[in-house]
């Protein structure tokens, strides 16, 4: 029986493990080294790693971090942050990496994610769609860490990426970043709907049941979280946990 | 003393994560005496105990993964470093002549990876290797395409060491079932195996994969996976060792698999 992934997602700013709020107010959790191995003993499903400065400081996420974290992961493990070229891709997936993100490069150039996913495989790209409303109430897709808004609404940037070859979305909600008050369902539906690839839910998961909720009437392939997996609740007291598989039902 | 007191609470604020850690440790020692306590029979599951203690192997059989520039080599190296088995990453020739064992990985495209094994000149010594030699192969996820006659993808011939063909799943967005098939799903084991022993019926294991097989002789099937259809998730031929999935990102059972494969 397939069942949806549940994946922690780790911010990095310098190689620190934080969590943001709507992509701002960074707060401080921990070694994100030491993070990874508490989820190999908790047996994660799958990790999600962000690099959230740096696009915008136009450099690519530490490859020797990628490959510290490549040595101590026995679950799959995906890495964002300032990938812009074949040979950068390369190089996270040496060190140990399934998959690689795209954001910025996608949104800039979307002719990219094909050259991607014929050099590498489908399966190995995945496409980050930052979703939020512009100051005129417009939906669009967001890239440079939620700082540029494209032309695209956040659908039409989906159904773009499904075209140039992208093997997996993750679709997120800058405005439930942080919030711990459930995903954004009618966006994730809207897009999940509309693709024949995977798509990965992330931005407002605050207790389990979100999750439940959001695979339910969401249908999506897989539910990423990050307060949820490094807070202990909503008052936001570090604690690195994952669910038990046994636990959770999601019939 | 409440200086010092502080200033030792200061320094200890970085291993927040870490003693969260102890708290999973506890946790999981806990595990192991209720678990004897509902005095469980045979020998003790992997997640019950340290992982490294239990699942070190005592073979000596040289590995060589075969580096034909496509897939993930590094990470199937790790594991079977932290098995303790001696293994190399290599497309040479001579490597490949000398290894006991040998593992085809494989992530991305399947027309590419033919392309590549040619060009390294290694078809014919693989060949030799599995089909006259009879040394022992395991292909992981691209690699056990490759081993059947021909393959959707780019519409090219394989290994053509099995009777098969690898196909594309169909996906329909109003469906559950989206192409890749990207995560955790379960295996039925079909045959009694070296390759499946401790490992139970059911396991989960980590798939990230458009195309599967679509095997002639059923007396091949060694794991069956359920996606919309059902797909041979394991193929075993004599020496020959497919998997759809990825043991080495499928924590220990995963490592399980690749242990048996080394102690074969």
């Amino acid at each position: 029986m397939f069942r949806p992934r549940i994946i922690p997602v780790l911010l990095l700013k310098d190689l620190a493990l934080v969590k943001s709020v709507q992509f701002k107010n960074y707060k401080y959790i921990g070694d994100p080294i030491n993070a990874v191995r508490i989820f190999n003993d908790l047996e994660a499903d799958e990790l999600i790693l962000l690099d959230i400065t740096a696009s915008k400081r136009e450099r690519l996420i530490s490859p020797d971090f990628v490959k510290a974290v490549g040595e101590e992961s026995r679950m799959p493990f995906c890495v964002g942050g300032g990938i812009r070229s074949l040979e950068e891709i390369n190089t996270v997936i040496a060190a140990g990496a399934e998959k690689v993100i795209l954001n910025t490069c996608a949104g800039r150039d979307p002719d990219f994610v094909k050259t991607a996913s014929d050099e590498f495989g489908s399966s190995t790209i995945v496409v980050c769609i930052d979703a939020k409303r512009t100051l005129f109430g417009v939906e669009r897709a967001w890239i440079r860490g939620g700082r540029r808004a494209t032309r695209f609404s956040p659908l039409d940037f989906a159904k773009l990426m499904e075209d140039k070859g992208a093997g997996e979305l993750i679709v997120q909600s800058i405005e439930r970043d942080g919030t711990m008050e459930g995903y954004d369902i009618d966006l994730i539906r809207s897009i999940s709907q509309a693709v024949n690839i995977p798509v990965v839910a992330l931005g407002g998961a605050g207790r389990i049941q979100d999750l439940v909720d959001c695979y339910r009437y969401g249908f999506v392939n897989g539910l990423a979280a990050g307060s949820l997996f490094v807070y202990q609740d909503k008052r936001r007291g570090v604690l690195i946990n994952y669910p038990e598989k046994e636990s959770l039902s999601f019939e | 003393m409440a200086r010092v007191h502080c200033q030792r609470k200061k320094t200890d604020e970085p291993s927040q994560i870490e003693r969260r850690r102890h708290v999973v440790e506890r946790r999981k020692i806990s595990a192991i005496a209720s678990s004897k306590t509902k005095g469980s029979a045979g020998e003790p599951r992997d997640s019950q105990l340290g992982f490294s203690m239990h699942i070190k192997t005592s073979s000596s059989a040289r590995i060589i993964i075969v580096d034909y520039r496509t897939g993930n080599s590094n990470s199937i190296k790790r594991t079977l470093d932290q098995i303790g088995s001696r293994s190399i990453i290599s497309s040479q020739i001579e490597d490949l002549t000398q290894a006991d064992k040998i593992i085809l990985p494989g992530v991305g495209h399947f027309a590419k990876a033919m392309a590549n094994l040619k060009e390294l000149d290694l078809l014919e010594a693989l060949n030799e290797a599995v089909l006259i030699k009879r040394k022992t192969v395991l292909g992981i996820c691209l690699g056990m395409e490759l081993m059947a006659m021909r393959s959707q993808e780019g519409d090219t011939q394989g290994l053509q060491w099995l009777d098969a063909e690898a196909v594309r799943f169909k996906s329909s967005a109003a469906a559950r079932h989206k192409v890749p098939h990207m995560g955790w799903n379960r295996i039925q084991i079909k045959k009694v195996s070296a390759l499946m022993k401790g490992v139970e019926n059911l396991s989960e294991f980590y798939f990230a994969h458009s195309y599967h097989l679509k095997i002639k002789d059923r007396s091949d099937l060694l794991n069956e996976t359920e996606y919309g259809i059902s797909f041979p998730s394991a193929v075993e031929r004599n020496n020959i060792f497919g998997v759809q999935y990825h043991p080495e990102k499928s924590h220990r059972t995963g490592v399980r698999v690749l242990k048996n494969f080394i102690d074969m």
